[in-house]
């Protein structure tokens, strides 16, 4: 991939920790910068309690924590948060896309209605298997190990639309590996 | 500094918040997790707030972060003030800002859109006290689809078809009776759902008077509120207790009962108040100001009521939520446009996520656009 700055969401890099895929994803992005919210961060550190591997997203060198508490974020942040929040819940995702708006970066997003919305307000998205294609297009990942890895994550309750099976003919058909 | 003034305005915003839902700030660094003195400078503006402290605040105030951090999406048009006197307004208006911002996200996402019965009734000229109201409420009884002489019940869901949501949502005693606000051409009312039964759908009655009689009688009156507002409780009078209606269930009631017991049932088939059943009952002369007197000076009992064979029916009990908001939400989260999280909150709970329905399948060709 094209040195880019990329904002994950936390469900991206939730499942990809617990499939035990961080350091193919530090492939993946080599050369991005990549970035989470202080609310993705603490998401991952509360699902953490839950699942051990998630503390280990803090030690990746290639992803760094980035905290925005001006007006124009926590505006931003809370107009995302009217759709796609709900109390304490969601937080993550309205957090990354307000600041992937607000800084012109990339979002790193699966969710539906998250991606649905950053759309309409025209923020750059990606999502984990745009990555996993990008990868194989630059031959950092070979097809069959990818079909392994969307199974992992199909495994971990990624929310995708295809399983390993049908991944690289829906790739192929999206355009995705040419 | 536009920023500082916006930093000012927040912590205004959170220390109204604090107010109207009873607490110190003590109490809210307490259940925030920041020291009393932080609250102090935030409320101020002198301390800044992050995206994740803005979160634990609004969930502890009750409030959406939105609600904290811009001004409301519209402007409240009417709130009908408590009969007891006390006033706790505030309550009121974060009640009705909130729900305006719930309808505002669906009319966002094309879940909902206007109706064109709003404004469409010619408003009650004021001095025409009497025949004004009473002919608008006959007009309004054909717009909600309810014949000139039936009581009307469901009364939530018959406005909704001249495209007036109403909600029932507990403010507390001191509270206003019920709200107004207009959203993109789409009404919303909140009426407080600790008030008599009898009095939440007057209420109810009243704000559809807002609704219908659009921007109109602002002008019309001018800034004399408390005339639009005594024309529209008679509205709400009328429209719940229909002259013919009255003249008629009397006639036939008098035959078996006597006037105690035809006003207790008229009361419970019209599902208003005993109050609000007497005055009417004066009004088309039915009864005598002497009659009137006297029945008032003892209202029926709940056993007095089913020693006449009928029943009170409660309507509006919170939290009520409109039907059509409800759908609109459930359809805006099946089709991807809110998250399960968002829908949950619209609906005050009365959903739980399990019971969501499956969202529509995306077809893999319909993310090509998305993916590129």
């Amino acid at each position: 991939m094209n040195a880019g700055r990329l904002a994950f969401d936390s469900s991206p890099l939730n499942y990809i920790a617990r499939a035990g895929q961080l350091s193919l994803l530090g492939k993946l992005v080599a050369g991005n910068d990549c970035v989470i919210t202080r609310a993705v961060e603490d998401e991952l550190l509360r699902g953490a309690s839950k699942y051990a591997q998630l503390y280990q997203i803090s030690t990746q060198e290639w992803i760094r924590v980035v905290d925005d508490s001006s007006m124009t974020f926590l505006e931003l942040f809370s107009e995302y948060h009217a759709r796609l929040g709900g109390g304490g819940h969601n937080i993550g995702e309205s957090a990354t896309l307000a600041y992937a708006e607000l800084h012109g970066l990339t979002a790193c997003i699966d969710d539906r209605s998250a991606r649905r919305h950053g759309q309409e307000r025209g923020v750059k998205l990606t999502g984990t298997l745009e990555l996993v294609c990008q990868g194989i297009r630059a031959n950092v990942v070979a097809e069959a190990e990818a079909v392994r890895v969307v199974d992992l994550l199909r495994d971990h309750e990624a929310f995708l639309p295809c399983d390993g099976s049908a991944f690289l003919d829906w790739a192929r058909s999206e355009g995705l590996l040419s | 500094m536009a920023d500082e003034q916006a930093w000012i305005e927040v912590g205004a915003r959170i220390a109204a918040s604090r107010r109207a839902r009873g607490l110190s700030q003590e109490d809210l660094a307490g259940k925030v997790g920041l020291e009393r003195t932080a609250i102090t400078k935030i409320e101020v503006g002198r301390r800044h707030v992050n995206s994740l402290e803005l979160v634990r605040l609004a969930e502890v105030l009750g409030r959406p972060l939105q609600s904290l951090v811009s001004d409301p999406p519209t402007s409240i048009v009417s709130r009908r003030a408590a009969a007891s006197g006390g006033r706790d307004d505030q309550a009121t208006d974060f009640a009705i800002e909130d729900v305006a911002r719930d309808l505002q996200v669906l009319v966002d996402v094309r879940a909902l859109s206007a109706n064109p019965a709003k404004g469409s009734l010619r408003p009650i000229v004021p001095g025409e006290e009497g025949w004004g109201p009473e002919e608008a409420a006959a007009k309004a009884r054909s717009l909600i689809g309810v014949d000139a002489k039936s009581p009307v019940h469901h009364l939530a869901s018959k406005v909704e078809r001249a495209g007036l949501f109403a909600y029932s949502l507990a403010l507390g005693n001191a509270s206003s009776d019920g709200s107004y606000a207009e959203i993109d051409g789409i009404g919303v009312a909140v009426v407080n759902g600790e008030i008599d039964p009898g009095r939440r759908r007057l209420t109810l009655a009243h704000e559809l008077g807002h609704h219908l009689f659009g921007d109109a009688y602002s002008v019309d009156w001018g800034t004399d509120t408390s005339t639009t507002e005594r024309a529209l409780d008679a509205f709400a009078g009328f429209l719940l207790l229909p002259r013919a209606g009255l003249d008629d269930r009397w006639e036939e009631l008098r035959a078996d009962y006597a006037a105690r017991q035809s006003a207790i049932i008229i009361s419970a088939e019209f599902r208003v108040s005993w109050g609000a059943a007497l005055r009417h009952l004066r009004y088309y002369d039915r009864i005598t100001r002497d009659e009137k007197t006297l029945l008032e000076s003892r209202s029926p009992t709940r056993a007095d009521y089913l020693e006449c064979g009928v029943r009170i029916y409660e309507e509006l009990q919170s939290p009520y939520i409109p039907t059509g908001v409800a759908a609109a939400a459930i359809r805006a989260y099946r089709s991807h446009r809110i998250s399960a999280e968002r829908v949950i909150t619209m609906l005050r709970g009365q959903v739980h996520i399990d019971e969501l329905p499956a969202r529509d399948e995306i077809p893999l060709e319909s993310l090509r656009g998305d993916l590129q």
